[in-house]
């Protein structure tokens, strides 16, 4: 059995009907939708890339600015394979993921271009395919043409963009979150399971989107008293390929070094595991989100403003969720469940670290995706609310962009 | 007809229970997270913005301070009756310099010697004080120490260089022989 379609995502482009908002959107007009979105995405994330050239100092380099943080993490991986020192604390390879490295490589012995140039390129390549797999998401939830491209805009100049344009696997997570998305939307759970796979191998937080296919998965199978031994056997068929990726990680790292774990063994020398009880407690009362704008409001300076915006990113997220609860079916929406499943890890994972981490660049992108069903988007795109969104994202995006252009810390 | 007129009636009913829980729920959600979030932020964020402002005071004097701090501003919260700085910057090494401006005839810094046993230190000062060589003496924990300066119409660095005073000794485990720096006032400067 497959699970049931979404009741405000499962209708196809074809049977679109908005009820208040421009024409419906027709099948011959999607193909137009997506390249116009695939268009903003890329129109923004040349402009992003002028803006950080010429905010560069005197002696700054673009391509190492392209580069920093996690990004060199990845073009090392991606020269060099994956190593592991069982004795160090520090971060070590094995702690980011294989499928954007692995995609690195790949392209490098096909184009034989440096690294960082097809970092760069595939990020906004990825990225320019994720705004257009959005705006069929948002067609596909009754959204018009103005609606649709007025979500991506919004995306596209959304602050996590700013990793977009850097050799970072988040627009490859991206593609394969909305990928997963539409999916559901057109009702093919196996095409789901398989984007949910590729993302477990780009990031730990592709299986908590596995968490959330399954639940939404089983509400399906309980709403439609689909329960027999076959949709059972195939739901956990599905199960299983949505987390391939980090299966087959697992098995390299098991050869590699002979210990399956390796990736979770070295997050745990630099990021101190804390006790169950005390990690439910502290995600239950946002912690992580107070322990950040706490810090920010002792040493506003450095890293703390990243801290902040991270906060608030999780802030908006909660927001987000409630107003799914209140305005919608959210537990038939696919996205809703990734977005709260992806939240709640990174809340687990935010704990150990004290502060509230990575809110904005990966949490933000899964908010688009979920909160393209109808209630949501269509009270975010009106003209007034638009455009306020928009001039808030353009000013955080471009003062993010200064501090990547300056070198200071963002991740 | 009456059958066919109430069937609408009980749909919206239907609807509008299904409609009410829902909002309940994502009442009870937002109470929940408003209160988790607000009610601990009520506790800690005052003595926190106090830090902050603590810290936005240094960060706005650390033009003055020269070659050999550590470009990096620590803080603390406040604790209760207290009067320990809440913020402060280290200095690299036991020599550091501070900026003076053309015109300034005495400076005020609130010092700290970090790395000498008992946090007795004797401060070498070299530059434009009045005698051009002078020293003084701190002691353990922060305090205000008053410098006069020859004036001169031009800026100078004043040298402040940190020795354990032969009596304290360094002690390593402590820190490296320096200085921490938590406030400079320039009373009188033209």
């Amino acid at each position: 059995m497959v699970p049931t379609p979404p009741r405000d995502q499962g209708q196809t482009i074809t049977s679109v009907t908005d009820v208040d908002d421009g024409p419906v959107l027709a099948r011959a007009n999607t193909r137009r939708l997506a390249g116009t979105a695939a268009l903003l995405s890329l129109a923004s994330s040349l402009l992003c890339l002028f803006v950080v050239w010429a905010l560069l100092p005197p002696h700054g380099n673009l391509r190492h600015v392209l580069m920093m943080f996690d990004a060199v993490w990845y073009r090392h991986i991606a020269l060099f394979g994956y190593s592991w020192n069982p004795h160090s604390n520090a971060q070590q390879t094995p702690n980011f993921f294989p499928l954007y490295p692995l995609l690195e490589r790949g392209a490098r012995v096909l184009t034989g271009l440096p690294i960082s140039k097809i970092a760069v390129a595939s990020s906004i390549l990825f990225q320019a395919g994720a705004a257009a797999i959005l705006a069929l998401i948002a067609a596909g939830c009754g959204a018009s043409e103005r609606e649709a491209l007025t979500w991506v805009t919004l995306f596209v100049v959304s602050p996590p963009v700013v990793f977009d344009i850097m050799g970072y696997y988040s627009a490859v997570f991206c593609v394969l979150c909305f990928a997963a998305i539409y999916f559901a939307q057109r009702g093919q759970p196996w095409l789901v399971a398989l984007a949910l796979g590729f993302a477990s191998a780009a990031n730990p937080l592709g299986i908590a989107f596995t968490g959330g296919f399954m639940t939404w998965a089983i509400i399906g199978l309980v709403s439609t008293s689909s329960f027999t031994r076959r949709s059972l056997l195939r739901l956990g068929a599905q199960g299983l390929v949505s987390v391939s990726g980090v299966i087959g990680y697992g098995l390299y790292l098991q050869v590699a070094f002979g210990n399956p774990l390796v990736f979770y063994q070295a997050t745990k020398g630099w990021s101190v595991p804390v006790p169950i009880g005390t990690l439910v407690a502290r995600v239950v009362t946002f912690e992580p989100l107070r322990a950040s704008v706490t810090l920010w409001a002792a040493s506003p300076y450095g890293s703390q403003v990243n801290f902040l915006f991270d906060a608030l990113a999780a802030l908006a997220i909660v927001a987000l969720i409630i107003a799914l609860v209140a305005v919608g079916d959210a537990v038939y929406n696919f996205g809703f469940w990734l977005l709260v499943f992806a939240f709640l890890l990174l809340q687990a994972l935010s704990t150990r670290w004290g502060s509230e981490i990575g809110a904005l660049r990966i949490l933000v992108p899964v908010a688009f995706g979920a909160g393209a069903v109808a209630p949501v988007r269509r009270a975010l795109t009106r003209p007034k609310v638009s455009a306020v969104i928009f001039v808030v994202f353009v000013a955080l995006t471009a003062f993010l962009l200064q501090h990547l252009a300056t070198g200071q810390w963002l991740d | 007809m009456a059958r066919l007129s109430r069937a609408p009636a009980f749909g919206q009913r239907a609807r509008h229970r299904r409609s009410s829980k829902r909002h309940l729920i994502a009442a009870g959600l937002a109470v929940w997270a408003l209160g988790a979030i607000l009610l601990p932020l009520s506790v800690t964020l005052p003595p926190a913005l106090r830090t902050g402002t603590a810290v936005r005071r240094l960060h706005g004097q650390s033009g003055e301070l020269g070659a050999g701090w550590e470009d990096k501003i620590q803080h603390a919260l406040p604790k209760g009756g207290s009067r320990a700085p809440l913020a402060w910057e280290q200095s690299r090494r036991a020599t550091v310099t501070i900026t003076v401006a053309p015109g300034r005839s005495l400076v005020w810094l609130e010092l700290d010697p970090t790395g000498c046993r008992d946090g007795i230190e004797d401060l070498g000062l070299l530059g434009p004080t009045v005698s051009e060589h002078d020293t003084l003496l701190l002691r353990h924990g922060f305090h205000w120490y008053s410098i006069g300066l020859a004036r001169a119409p031009f800026a100078r660095s004043l040298t402040l260089s940190a020795h354990c005073t032969p009596g304290a000794g360094h002690d390593r485990s402590i820190a490296p022989v320096g200085i921490a720096i938590a406030g400079l006032s320039w009373p009188g400067s033209s």
